[in-house]
């Protein structure tokens, strides 16, 4: 015979009564509370499995439940009496062995995950996508954009001859984009290329400007239909609510003042996957350029003169949407062909 | 019986010192964080294991684990929830973003009217969601309840804030109040409803708080930055980061201390009297574990921030707490629930 105290609730009112189960070996079993008793089969308890050391409520055939925190005792009850003794959760749950273990094959997959898996699950499903589906994404964003832009001032003839160029450039490109080059005045923004998925592209007043020579500009353009033709843009709004998915998954309902642990880790795998967009585009206008002839450094001299003139300085590398300039030069001169020598230099 | 009338809520303040006879119940926890780290861990692998479906199981089963270690009056919590349920809901929800997404690449027309339908769905979302979760919560083999119509939930939670915003904040605080009143309100536990304490103006002097700290921080952020020069963006963040913490604390302890103290359930009072400089101290050294630690020290941050708070709430009982009677047995379906989650609107009741 098992002994076990607790309480008795009966699920009508909220009274409590100390109370005490017994189990007889033959299966049968005795509730006794505030001077009453139940007498019962071990059949009519339902026993839940055990949560760590929490309370336990059996379940009684009138709706009535017996609350104990003797868990040890409940657990032998089921050893002689039947059942399972512990549900195969408690089994893992209480081995740290396998905790550890799978702690720790957690945090490689989720790492993994986030950062080959969701890049990888974007792409797919991006290219799965029609280019019409995907020019969708960019609807009002060039209204938008034009709130904070002011109309070129550029003369007719260099706009024509810079169409004429890119024109030269998206005529390589893969069909179903629209594509269209447009110019306005950058102001607060300086200096700056933009793209849309829609496979319109827009050159501020102010790059131009900044250009000592087409080719640089060229290069600039090259490298934004990058951004077109590998889809980006949508990439990254795949990527970053894939990426919101996993982080509550994985951190939960915190309170709001730890959703500030959530925010790092969202920030540096999104900050991440936008080097990785911008790497991209740079391999896409490296190759463009290569097959025409146009020297690479062209697009590294506009670069350090976009540096020079936003004044760089405050560069950390890992929490920086673009890789640092001096790394993606290093690459781009590291794919000129050998003896090249600086001769596309001004 | 405990259907007792109501004693309105004048002069609730004074009723402790004036019925010397209510006996102080606090709440015990015996959660571990060794305990909840295991349970978390075996979530979070079956969670990844099976993309996200199990994820309903193991918000049961940490609900579980959770209420089931605190304890008032000797016995403890129960959440009942049913993870199908749960898994239903958060099929709706998902059902209900891709429909949104897809008519977002249809035409602006159609997400026009596909966020006014959103908007207009919260106050349903809100009520449900906290239904779900209070009918699923038991004490002694009785369930809380919560009911609610469509329209004091659209008031507290569109109608109000709305106002608030639109008078520049001056309204808001009130707001936030009349949120608190309509949760607590229409609350029950078994057939007894619950009435909350406080008061419009004391929501004013929390905000009015708040604003203060802001303004302090912005001057010290200001003198800070002038004084560090170079490099002031670091600079600014270090000299931020306390007055954040401290800010969190203020506005979550005051919240839970104005929607809980004095708050009747029956003859019977609530007490929450959260400090919250301890709680922003508490909300900053978890910040600092969880980030060291990669993520592991999360479930101990959890234990750490419950186990703070219900220390410092309390029952005080006017006699016995034995009187409560259950009432009649309703379901409440899960998609609330899970449409309030994806809303992040954790209302801890």
């Amino acid at each position: 015979m098992i002994e076990v105290a607790g309480l008795l609730h009966d699920g009508r009112t909220s009274r409590t009564l100390d109370a005490t189960l017994r189990v007889y070996d033959d299966g049968t079993a005795r509730l006794t509370a505030g001077g009453a008793e139940q007498n019962l089969v071990f059949a009519d308890l339902a026993i839940p499995q055990r949560l760590g050391n929490t309370t336990r409520r059996v379940g009684l055939p009138d709706g009535g439940q017996f609350e104990t925190r003797d868990n040890d005792r409940i657990d032998s009850i089921l050893d002689i009496h039947g059942s399972e003794r512990h549900g195969w959760l408690h089994r893992l749950e209480s081995r740290w062995g396998i905790v550890v273990l799978a702690a720790a094959t957690a945090i490689l997959a989720g790492g993994l995950f986030a950062v080959k898996g969701i890049p990888a699950l974007a792409r797919t499903a991006a290219f799965a996508t029609s280019a019409e589906t995907n020019a969708l994404l960019a609807r009002g964003t060039l209204e938008l954009l034009d709130q904070s832009f002011e109309p070129s001032e550029l003369p007719e003839p260099r706009k024509q001859a810079l169409r004429a160029a890119f024109d030269g450039i998206v005529v390589d490109a893969s069909e179903g984009y629209a594509f269209e080059l447009l110019f306005r005045t950058g102001g607060l923004v300086g200096a700056n290329a933009f793209a849309l998925p829609s496979g319109t592209v827009i050159v501020t007043d102010e790059l131009v400007e900044l250009a000592e020579r087409d080719e640089e500009i060229v290069a600039v353009l090259a490298h934004e239909v990058g951004h077109v033709v590998h889809r980006h843009g949508l990439r990254q709004a795949i990527q970053d609510s894939l990426l919101a998915v996993g982080i509550v998954l994985v951190v939960g309902d915190l309170s709001a003042a730890s959703g500030l642990v959530a925010a790092l880790p969202t920030a540096l795998a999104e900050a991440s996957f936008s080097r990785d967009f911008e790497r991209e585009a740079d391999e896409h206008a490296l190759a463009w350029l290569e097959f025409h002839g146009i020297d690479p450094v062209h697009l590294v001299h506009l670069l350090q003169r976009m540096e020079a003139e936003q004044g760089g300085g405050f560069d950390i590398s890992f929490l920086s949407t673009h890789p640092a300039t001096d790394e993606r030069i290093e690459r781009l001169l590291g794919a000129r062909p050998e003896g090249d020598g600086d001769a596309g230099g001004p | 019986m405990a259907e007792a009338s109501s004693l309105g809520s004048e002069g609730v303040g004074d009723v402790a010192g004036a019925e010397p006879d209510f006996q102080e119940h606090g709440f015990e926890f015996h959660g571990t964080a060794s305990e909840y780290f295991r349970i978390w861990v075996v979530n979070l692998v079956l969670t990844l294991v099976t993309f996200g479906v199990y994820s309903a199981w193991a918000k049961v089963r940490t609900q579980q684990y959770l209420a089931s270690s605190t304890q008032l009056a000797g016995a403890s919590f129960a959440y009942l929830a049913d993870p199908m349920a749960i898994l239903r809901g958060r099929a709706i929800v998902v059902g209900f973003f891709l429909v949104y997404f897809t008519a977002s690449l249809v035409s602006t027309y159609l997400e026009f009217a596909m966020s006014i339908a959103m908007v207009l769905a919260i106050p349903w979302a809100v009520v449900r969601s906290m239904s779900f979760r209070a009918h699923n919560t038991a004490w002694r083999n009785i369930r809380f309840g919560f009911r609610a119509d469509y329209g004091p939930a659209f008031g507290a939670y569109i109608g109000y804030p709305l106002l608030g915003t639109v008078t520049l904040g001056v309204l808001y605080p009130d707001a936030i109040f009349r949120q608190r009143r309509f949760i607590v309100n229409n609350a029950s536990y078994g057939s007894t409803g619950f009435r909350i304490g406080s008061r419009s103006g004391q929501f004013y002097r929390l905000f009015g708080l708040v604003l203060l700290l802001v303004v302090v921080m912005s001057i010290t952020v200001g003198l800070g930055v002038g004084l560090v020069g170079e490099q002031a963006i670091l600079g600014a963040v270090l000299i931020a980061l306390p007055f954040y913490f401290m800010m969190f604390g203020l506005i979550a302890a005051g919240i839970s201390n104005l929607t809980y103290e004095g708050a009747q359930l029956g003859s019977h009072r609530l007490s929450s009297k959260v400090p919250a400089v301890g709680l922003a101290t508490v909300y900053a050294s978890n910040a600092m574990a969880m980030l060291l630690s990669l993520g592991l020290l999360i479930p101990w941050a959890r234990i750490r921030v419950l186990r703070f708070r219900l220390r410092h709430m309390s029952v005080r009982a006017a006699g016995s707490l034995d009187d409560f009677v259950a009432r009649q047995a309703d379901d409440v379906g899960g998609a609330g629930a899970e449409l309030g989650e994806s809303f992040g609107l954790d209302l801890g009741l």
